[in-house]
């Protein structure tokens, strides 16, 4: 049965979707869903008006975080979970310097153009996001997507075979493509400090939900727990141990991916695995309404190379122990919502014994990992998918079982 | 099966301590699903089978390598199959752990979820439980639990109530301030639905106030705090609208600031008018001798079984004790011993109480002085309290009667007032709030401020909150950072 895509509802996103002569390159997987769902450049309303105006369909999209909307109408499957498609890149909601909307008004502030002040002057309200060429955080256009971390995004996502990465679930990249450059150049009139100097690009992904672990949702699993358990429809304690498991197996597939992608590169002479590079599982990973966790921001998730084994078990010690506060955080969350809900795991201790055991459980036919009770102590044995036995790792988990 | 005898076995049980159970005992506990029994010959085959563990683990972890390898979207049947083997195997291996030897029926026994939770009601309740059969209790307890949710359920059908009245109010209607929200109409309903009367009625009582009262005030709240006092009492709307009028009109001459006469008048509500005199001049002792006191704190003075003396005596004496274990100054900290003074415990055992609540409640109310006080002044103990409230907020969630998470113990906060199973749902509460005007009785052994309860909560836990929904949009979590 097929599990239905959840997002949360919020601002309406009005864009206008190009078609027609675009550079686009994508995943060829998934050029079915291109081409029949979702082909197109996906511009904000107020920056199509700016422009000449080429033909277009205004599509209504839903806001999900910072420069990305959603279009719940564009969903696809993949094994038993529905995705609904995401535009990367359509535009910034919110100020870049102030914690306000980033209205027709603002934009006319940041603008270079006196042609283009006196044509956003009927647009005072608008608050559809907007493209700027403010230079933001490296390399990137603010509200915007640039062309290196796009395809770092779609390198990585290619790795992927239904959706994981050895059970590293991702929220699959489709397609990346770039800002006509009649729009491209007005939006590089819009700036604060830095004028941004390159091409403008959007990335289509697919996510099972917009529910973050901890930030950048209107609902997040960390601080909205209950909100969440209402939009997954976890109506038992039975469902909600099911959740569990999901979200166990997927956490720690997260916590290990460098081993789980491990790779001797022998033309450089180096192993390589997977890392995140200032991306989190706090921010950039969404919980799908089973509770498997899907990492969404791929563009952060890069190889990391060492030069020996040494090197590959001190990078699985140190993923590991950079991202495990984050997913037990999601995991503890869920346990006290269900002692919230049904009352059966009343002290701490208890939760925290439910989590582990489920933990245990559910990873128990993970290639990567195996859960092992040393007298009160849970280790972790990580065997990465090349050489385990000079790159394998132990890690405690819980130094206390049942305390 | 007596149920101190229950909460003995089940103790054992969890700390994996060997029992004697009857098998009459036994049939009880493995009927209700509290305990799981397991034969020997079962444990004997799960030891076997845990012993192969690592060989299946094996097997199982290398065709998985092999399946990630090929790509595919599902995982071949045998592998599925062996899969399927080996969470079973490995749930066993957990249940090897806590498996009990049980003498008299020859078997193990392992403790369910459930089971867990009942040792937990035992254990709360244990003081109440002497001469009570476990059965007898494990039915009150279900009973109340019920209660719970059907009180959401009334609290819901009030809500709709209210909401329909709030959309089809028409743009000429004259009410004082901004419209009601649905985060205020859910307050409302779960004060409302206290009350065993239609849900229509209810919410018809509610606008009636609403539209009936000369509010002569633009702050929500008021309106708010005072139709939900007013609707939740009994008797004729025109006399109880007529009252509240009348008690406004006279707290003036006694001192009370207009912008705190409608929450002063609304935590009186309930009094009979033969009181009032009593009350009054007592707000006007205390007034001279407290003069900067909050009119809220004066009122839950005021109204209490207390001379006046002995009423700041409590009072001072919570404060002092506040301050000694860190509570120092601020309204809040006054407000929480003003509701501790005024309550019907015992002066020693005042701070302590609040100590123990307000280690429940720190980061669940923010800040979390007042609820804790009104929790730690209630006729439960504090732990029990506690439970309660956890109870409340256990129903809330699991009807979903909440938009917003940050609503829910704000909610229960309300829904607890009264409530408590096994019979000691106290008086002034479990029947429609002020239903009975003990008033200041010189003996009250119950409290009798159910609006005075509504009053605090709505003037120092949903006033903030309320202010905060207002100035925090929904998406207030939604920065321009990453991603």
């Amino acid at each position: 049965m097929v599990r239905e895509a959840v997002w949360v509802p919020n601002d309406t996103v009005r864009l206008v979707r190009l078609q027609g002569d675009l550079e686009a390159f994508g995943d060829p997987r998934f050029e079915r869903f291109w081409s029949t769902h979702v082909e197109g450049c996906y511009v904000p309303e107020i920056l199509w008006k700016l422009a000449p105006r080429a033909p277009g369909v205004t599509v209504e999209g839903v806001r999900d975080d910072n420069r990305s909307a959603l279009l719940p109408e564009r969903r696809w499957v993949i094994g038993d979970r529905e995705f609904v498609a995401a535009v990367k890149g359509c535009g910034a909601a919110t100020d870049a310097y102030e914690n306000v909307p980033l209205t027709g008004s603002r934009a006319r502030s940041i603008c270079r153009d006196r042609r283009l002040v006196e044509a956003l002057a009927g647009e005072d309200g608008a608050t559809s996001g907007f493209i700027t060429g403010e230079r933001w955080f490296g390399n990137t256009p603010y509200g915007g997507q640039a062309p290196d971390n796009a395809a770092i995004g779609l390198l990585t996502s290619l790795r992927a075979h239904e959706g994981q990465i050895a059970g590293f679930y991702i929220c699959p990249v489709v397609a990346l493509v770039r800002l006509p450059d009649e729009y491209a150049s007005i939006a590089s009139q819009f700036y604060w400090y830095r004028r941004y100097s390159g091409t403008y690009w959007q990335e289509i992904r697919l996510m099972p939900s917009n529910v973050r672990v901890y930030f950048h949702s209107p609902v997040t699993f960390g601080v909205d727990t209950a909100r969440a358990f209402e939009m997954f429809r976890i109506g038992s304690f039975e469902e909600a141990e099911h959740f569990l498991e999901n979200m166990a197996r997927s956490s720690v597939a997260a916590l290990t991916l460098y081993a789980r992608s491990l790779r001797h590169d022998d033309g450089r002479g180096v192993y390589a695995g997977l890392g995140y590079h200032d991306v989190w599982l706090d921010k950039d990973a969404v919980v799908a309404p089973d509770g498997t966790m899907h990492f969404a921001d791929l563009e952060g998730i890069e190889e990391i190379p060492v030069r020996d084994s040494d090197g590959v078990r001190e990078e699985i010690e140190r993923q590991f122990h950079r991202n495990v506060y984050e997913a037990f955080y999601a995991l503890e969350a869920l346990a006290i919502e269900v002692d919230r809900r049904w009352r059966v795991l009343r002290e701490p201790s208890a939760r925290r014994t439910w989590i582990l055991e489920t933990m245990e459980r559910a990873c128990a036919a993970d290639p990567h990992v195996a859960f092992e009770r040393r007298g009160e102590r849970l280790v972790l044995g990580i065997e990465p998918s090349i050489d385990a036995n000079a790159c394998g790792v132990e890690i405690e988990v819980a130094s206390r079982m049942g305390m | 099966m007596d149920s101190g005898r229950a909460r003995a076995i089940l103790k054992a049980v969890e700390d994996r301590q060997p029992v004697d159970m009857s098998p009459d005992e036994r049939r009880i506990f493995v009927g209700q699903g509290i305990l799981s029994p397991v034969d020997t010959a079962t444990r004997d085959r799960w030891l076997t089978a845990v012993a192969g563990l690592p060989a299946l683990r094996d097997r199982v972890r290398e065709l998985s390598r092999q399946a990630l390898a090929t790509p595919g979207p599902t995982a071949p049947p045998e592998l599925q199959r062996m899969i399927r083997e080996l969470e079973e195997i490995a749930g066993q291996k957990t249940s090897i752990d806590s498996l009990v030897w049980n003498g008299p029926t020859q078997e193990y026994v392992k403790p369910t979820l459930l089971g867990r939770s009942v040792l937990e009601d035992l254990s709360t309740w244990q003081k109440h439980l002497e001469g009570r059969s476990f059965e007898e209790v494990q039915q009150d307890l279900s009973t109340y639990r019920g209660g719970l949710i059907a009180t959401i359920q009334r609290a819901d059908l009030v809500y709709r109530g209210l909401m329909l009245t709030e959309q089809m109010r028409a743009d000429n209607d004259v009410t004082f301030g901004d419209p009601f929200t649905t985060v205020d109409l859910r307050f409302a309903s779960i004060v409302l639905a206290k009350r065993s009367l239609d849900p229509n009625l209810l919410a018809g009582s509610f606008e009636f106030f609403n539209m009936a009262v000369n509010w002569g005030s633009w702050n929500k709240e008021d309106r708010l705090v005072g139709s939900t006092v007013l609707a939740s009492l009994p008797g004729n709307l025109n006399t109880v609208r007529d009252n509240f009028e009348r008690l406004r009109i006279q707290l003036e001459s006694h001192g009370i600031l207009p912008e705190d006469r409608i929450f002063a008048a609304a935590s009186m509500a309930d009094l009979d008018p033969s009181w009032w005199d009593l009350v009054f001049s007592r707000i006007d002792e205390i007034h001279r001798r407290r003069p900067p006191l909050n009119a809220i704190l004066l009122s839950a003075l005021a109204r209490s079984s207390y001379s006046v003396d002995d009423a700041l005596a409590r009072f001072d004496a919570a404060l002092a004790g506040m301050a000694d274990r860190g509570y120092r100054d601020g309204l809040h900290v006054e407000a929480a011993a003003s509701i501790l003074a005024s309550a019907p415990i015992e002066r020693g055992g005042m701070v302590e109480r609040f100590a123990l609540t307000a280690a429940h409640l720190a980061g669940v109310f923010d800040p979390p002085h007042a609820p804790s006080a009104m929790l730690a002044a209630s006729p439960l103990e504090p732990f029990e309290a506690i439970d309660v409230f956890r109870d409340c907020i256990s129903a809330i969630t699991r009807r979903n009667f909440f938009e917003l998470t940050l609503e829910i113990e704000n909610l229960a906060l309300v829904m607890c007032y009264g409530v408590a199973p096994l019979g000691l749902g106290y008086l002034a509460a479990n029947l429609p709030p002020g239903a009975i005007p003990q008033a200041p009785s010189l003996v009250a052994a119950v409290p009798a401020y159910g609006p005075s309860w509504y009053a605090w909560h709505t003037y120092w836990v949903y006033r903030p909150l309320g202010r905060y929904i207002a100035t925090h949009p929904v998406h207030v979590h939604t920065i321009a950072a990453f991603g």
